[in-house]
């Protein structure tokens, strides 16, 4: 089976900052990542290769650096990666991401399976992976919080929901989106690390895809605008509950039944 | 009526006998509760610490001094008398740059995550890398303390290069390494007041292990810098310390390696330690630990990940020198080729995240060990023993017969790389606590009989005296106190720690 996993590079941080005069997050002195739960999809990917047999490849679309979580992705195992990088399509927004993504996912065509963790903890939009499949006409399985079955041809696997599960079954191929409760991811492995080191990924550029119209890419072709950003004050309404343990407890309680919590 | 000093005295040394402030002063790591002072003393500079000790000497007033009180043996937990806490010597000046690295001097309360980040800054590393980072370096001097990069750059100890230290006389002594050198086992210190102090090195029994945290140290020539270090507060204050700072290497990875069953483990760690002396072999890690089967088993919940046929892991920290990463990491995969360690068996972390996901790992084995306890409400009995190289195997028998023909329930992890693992027996019930405790002095003598430590790390401090007698025998708690007479006359500092106080009087 074919897998392709789509990935992304975020900052190390979950206290990220922004230029206010730009809008844009402040990426000096901060370390890059892969994005937490792009390890999952990876590690759901490798668990069925393990099964299945066949090859998993990552995607990812951003800056040149953005190797390095390719590289990460070949250390714990993926066959192979791809790097989409083009000035032209700098700035896009989820929908022109999705756009892109597909172009790149028609033009290497043979696969079965995507997937993608559930949200980039940058933007948190959770907007691609969805965007992807309607771009390719696919069906979603979202937020997966376990696959019960897969073969070639389909996969049954449980959706993650507020209040319990829904199980899905679909024809491949297909997109799902992964939350953590599904793996835990391994790290790389010292061969997987001294393979990785020398990988070279495959870089395409909007020229390497047929048909890609970059009226859709980019910042002017990105439907989405942002008109301000700005960090919001923090603030601090607790309320300091005093005496011994028993006493506080009887307080809380009362408090938790006047705000008809419990009752 | 107890003379304290003038009042402007008593503002700039901090006296305070508030019961409720002097309370906070006395806790610290051991779980030990049986601390009690009559007053806390909070000096600011060393001629303070002077006068302060001059006048309790002439009062027989006992000292206990107090750093980051980290400690897990009650060293700094006093038993009456007066506290001298050290919070307000806490000067880190600049760090000095030299060839090799750099060095530095600081005030005994600096702490050492704040010397870590500072010589990261200035791209240095402190090479002893003792976990309890808010602990302080006075402390870390006075204990020797060690951590999981010791295997490579050993304990506190080689990296003191010079100490300042105030005698309970209020004389004050200004020691540097490689200045002064004994000649027949005759140690002189030379004091403020212009008197040499002499003193016979203890004799004690030689020991052939490579950490250690029990009594005072004595080899012969020895430096007498190093009979301060490892004191524990009986010898004197320490008011300032100059340590040595190393060239920060490129880059660190970590790997864990598991085995199929403990001899492979043992044996992959007996030859990683044979090639680290070997200066063929660049790559000797910085760490070297174990955990075994049962550590493993209790850690499967959290780290589903460790593979099912795993029953032993070694854990190691590898750092490289600018461009020699790929020529590292070839060594260890050609090394575990030869060993037959298979691909999935290793995991490699390098990235921060991921690093953070190893040290979880490791830390969260203690934290899993202290659930267990408070569920069951016996406590846990540790043990704390390295032995010399040779008997490492046996000792290994030693420990996993005991454990085993009592039907314990144990773990042993730890600092492989010195062979100074670590023995955790959880008792289910009281009889099993009491066997747990004497199998723990059997462990000792068998390890004392193999030229072995009572403590490695964790000192003696005030709760670990009957494993000194084990190690040194009453001749040799006699000589420590014959040594601390020497230094400490009216016998007032850190009463108790290492050796009982009946040997003071």
């Amino acid at each position: 089976m074919n897998i392709i996993v789509l990935i992304k590079q975020v900052v190390a941080t979950t206290n990220v900052k922004i230029n206010h005069d730009t809008g844009t997050l402040i990426r000096d002195g901060v370390e890059s990542i892969m994005n937490p739960f792009d390890e999952y999809a990876i590690e759901e990917g490798l668990r069925i290769k393990e099964k299945l047999g066949g090859k998993v490849t990552v995607i990812t679309m951003g800056p040149p650096m953005s190797k390095e979580i390719i590289r990460k992705a070949i250390g714990m195992g993926a066959d192979e990666g791809y790097l989409i990088t083009d000035k032209q399509i700098a700035g896009s927004d989820t929908w022109a991401t999705a756009y892109t993504l597909a172009q790149v996912l028609k033009k290497i065509g043979d696969y079965q399976l995507i997937i993608t963790g559930k949200q980039a903890v940058d933007g948190d939009t959770a907007q691609v992976g969805p965007e992807v499949a309607a771009c390719l006409d696919l069906p979603i399985i979202s937020w997966v919080r376990k696959i019960e079955e897969i073969s070639e041809t389909a996969i049954r696997a449980e959706r993650l929901m507020e209040d319990g599960y829904d199980v899905v079954e679909s024809p491949l191929p297909a997109l799902i989106s992964v939350v953590k409760e599904i793996n835990e991811p391994r790290l790389e492995s010292l061969k997987g690390k001294m393979k990785a080191k020398k990988y070279e990924p495959i870089v395409w550029g909007v020229g390497d895809m047929p048909d890609f119209d970059t009226a859709q890419v980019g910042l002017q072709g990105s439907p989405t605008r942002v008109v301000k950003t700005f960090t919001p004050a923090r603030e601090y309404n607790g309320e300091r509950i005093e005496g011994n343990a028993a006493q506080a407890a009887a307080v809380l309680s009362q408090k938790i039944k006047a705000l008809n919590i419990i009752k | 009526m107890l003379g304290y000093p003038a009042e402007e005295e008593a503002a700039a040394l901090l006296i305070k006998i508030d019961p409720s402030v002097i309370t906070g002063y006395l806790e610290d790591a051991s779980g030990f509760t049986q601390g009690y002072a009559e007053r806390l003393v909070i000096p600011e500079t060393e001629s303070e610490v002077a006068e302060y000790l001059k006048q309790a000497s002439r009062k027989k007033e006992s000292i206990t001094i107090v750093g980051g009180r980290t400690g897990v043996s009650a060293g700094c937990i006093a038993q009456g008398g007066t506290l001298l806490s050290m919070e307000r010597l806490d000067t880190l000046n600049k760090i000095e740059l030299t060839g090799e690295g750099g060095w530095v001097t600081l005030g005994p309360a600096v702490r050492l995550e704040t010397l870590i980040s500072a010589a990261s800054q200035a791209g240095l590393l402190y090479g002893p890398d003792p976990t309890e980072k808010t602990g302080t370096l006075g402390g870390n001097a006075s204990t020797n303390a060690s951590g999981g990069r010791s295997f490579k750059y050993g304990a506190t100890r080689e990296h003191v290069l010079a100490l300042t230290a105030v005698l309970s006389t209020g004389e004050i002594l200004r020691l540097e390494r490689g200045r002064s050198r004994t000649s027949q086992d005759l140690l002189k210190f030379p004091l403020s007041s212009g008197r040499t102090l002499e003193c016979q090195r203890p004799l004690l029994p030689s020991l052939e292990v490579t950490k250690n945290a029990a009594g005072y140290f004595s080899v012969p020539d020895m430096d007498p810098i190093d009979l301060l270090i490892g004191m524990d507060g009986t010898l004197a204050v320490i008011t300032s310390l100059k340590l040595k700072l190393l060239r920060a290497p490129a880059g660190r990875f970590t790997l864990a390696v598991f085995f199929p069953d403990m001899p492979s483990a043992v044996d992959c760690a007996a030859i990683i330690r044979n090639q680290t002396k070997d200066s063929a072999f660049q790559t000797g890690p910085a760490s070297l630990e174990f955990m075994d089967q049962q550590a493993l088993d209790l850690l499967r919940p959290e780290f589903p990940n460790i593979p099912d046929i795993s029953r032993a892991v070694l854990l190691m920290e590898q750092e490289y020198s600018p461009g020699k990463q790929d020529e590292a990491l070839a060594q260890w995969s050609e090394f575990l080729d030869q060993r037959g360690v298979s691909e999935n068996m290793i995991w490699y972390a390098e990235t921060e995240p991921d690093v953070r996901r190893l040290q979880e790992f490791r830390h969260a084995l203690p934290e899993a060990v202290n659930r267990l306890v408070r569920q069951r409400n016996f406590p846990k009995v540790g043990t704390d023993m390295a032995v010399p190289e040779k008997a490492f195997p046996e000792m290994l028998n030693i420990y996993r017969r005991g454990l085993e023909s009592l039907g314990l329930q144990y773990l042993i992890f730890g600092h492989i790389g010195e062979c100074h693992l670590h023995v955790n027996i959880l008792p289910r019930q009281a009889s099993e606590f009491q066997a747990a405790k004497d199998l723990y002095l059997q462990f000792a003598r068998e390890a004392v009989a193999r030229g072995g430590t009572v403590s490695a790390e964790h000192g003696i401090g005030k709760i670990k005296h009957a494993f000194m007698e084990i190690m040194v025998g009453e001749p040799g708690l006699r000589e420590m106190a014959r040594v601390k007479r020497i230094f400490d006359p009216a016998g007032i500092l850190n009463r108790g720690n290492i050796f009982p106080e009946k040997y003071l009087d």
